[in-house]
């Protein structure tokens, strides 16, 4: 069981690293939700490790909802494409008036 | 078009259009793909419109532009623009153009809709390869893309029973395909910008393998005279998605 929590937090990190929005949710619940049944079936004796694991998935959580909250969907202006925009129309008109000689 | 009562109308011969497309407007959508069962927003559509004016004519200049979220610009950047440059009056389409960059993958591609309104030229070019220019036969009642998104906009759907289908001829990647828009009723959905809207229902089909699934390409326009079209939701071979108005002005 903690194999696969740990499985799924990795994947829960690789998708909070990633663009991947509310999707890191999901990997990152099932790894805590592993992780605090391996808690309460483990000795308590041996209880350390999958509390290491349950606070690092609860950070982990925290990230995805902060990442969620606080970066904005922005589309970063490019004055390339702005002046192929710009070019573009130039060129169409140009051939819009040719197009209108043949008329 | 599989169902018996499925009724084809040549939208030009049996309503005449009367364009609500004006200068000006701006629609801003954001997309959003499924992924592991979720919506993630990956890129932002932008359609507007502007007056062109050549030293004879006035044009109506109808644009569409994908852009990626800069959070995913170091994954796989886009940046695409099409354009068509069309009559204001019957948004017949004189020139088109697609400038695309899709993760280092380019093509432009410019169609000159010649006067004899059969024949269509075409230029294009692929990342780093030759300029190929090519004469194409057409049917005189062919659309690009991006004049049959605006379009849409001008059926008047007060004639239509839900269930009929109006058949439209568009021309992609130098190829004529038959489109059928669905009328499938109306429906209130919430928007982020205009809030509750009723709409126009409207299902896109096509016989080409870029479109997926039966009813699985809806469209969405508000029911009144601006009918601007609030949500998209399609569905492709290689996944799904939906546009979702954001912000919209000069309507």
């Amino acid at each position: 069981m903690i194999t696969i929590s740990i499985f799924f937090g990795v994947l829960g990190i690789v998708f909070v690293i990633l663009p991947m929005g509310t999707i890191a949710f999901l990997p990152g619940g099932i790894a805590l939700a592993l992780s605090i049944i391996a808690y309460f079936v483990s000795e308590k004796s041996k209880r350390k490790f999958p509390y290491i694991l349950i606070v690092l998935f609860v950070v982990l959580l925290l990230s995805a909802g902060a990442k969620k909250v606080f970066v904005k969907d922005t589309v970063k202006v490019e004055k390339q494409f702005l002046k192929e925009k710009q070019e573009s129309k130039q060129e169409a008109q140009k051939e819009l008036e040719d197009l209108e000689n043949l008329e | 078009m599989k169902k018996i009562g499925f009724f084809f109308v040549g939208l030009f011969l049996i309503f005449p259009v009367a364009a609500q497309i004006h200068s000006n407007e701006k629609l801003i959508y954001a997309g959003s793909y499924f992924l592991s069962g979720m919506m993630t927003n990956v890129a932002q559509v932008t359609m507007s419109t502007e007056t062109l004016k050549t030293s004879k004519k006035s044009y109506l200049h109808l644009s569409v532009e994908a852009a990626t979220f800069q959070k995913w610009d170091s994954y796989f950047k886009i940046r695409d623009l099409y354009e068509s440059y069309v009559d204001p009056q019957n948004l017949k389409p004189s020139l088109y153009q697609r400038n695309i960059y899709e993760g280092g993958y380019t093509k432009t591609e410019k169609y000159t809709f010649l006067p004899d309104g059969k024949t269509l030229k075409s230029v294009s070019q692929r990342k780093n390869g030759p300029v190929k220019t090519n004469l194409v036969s057409i049917n005189p009642k062919t659309l690009d893309v991006v004049t049959l998104i605006y379009k849409l906009r001008t059926i008047n759907f007060s004639t239509i029973q839900p269930g009929q289908s109006i058949a439209f001829q568009t021309i992609f990647d130098e190829k004529e395909y038959p489109v059928w828009i669905k009328f499938l009723g109306k429906e209130t959905i919430s928007t982020s910008t205009l809030g509750k809207q009723t709409c126009f229902k409207l299902s896109i089909s096509s016989k080409t393998n870029k479109l997926k699934g039966t009813d699985k390409n809806l469209i969405w326009i508000t029911a009144d005279s601006r009918k601007i079209p609030c949500l998209i939701e399609f569905s492709i071979p290689v996944g799904s998605g939906r546009v979702s108005l954001v912000k919209a002005s000069g309507i």
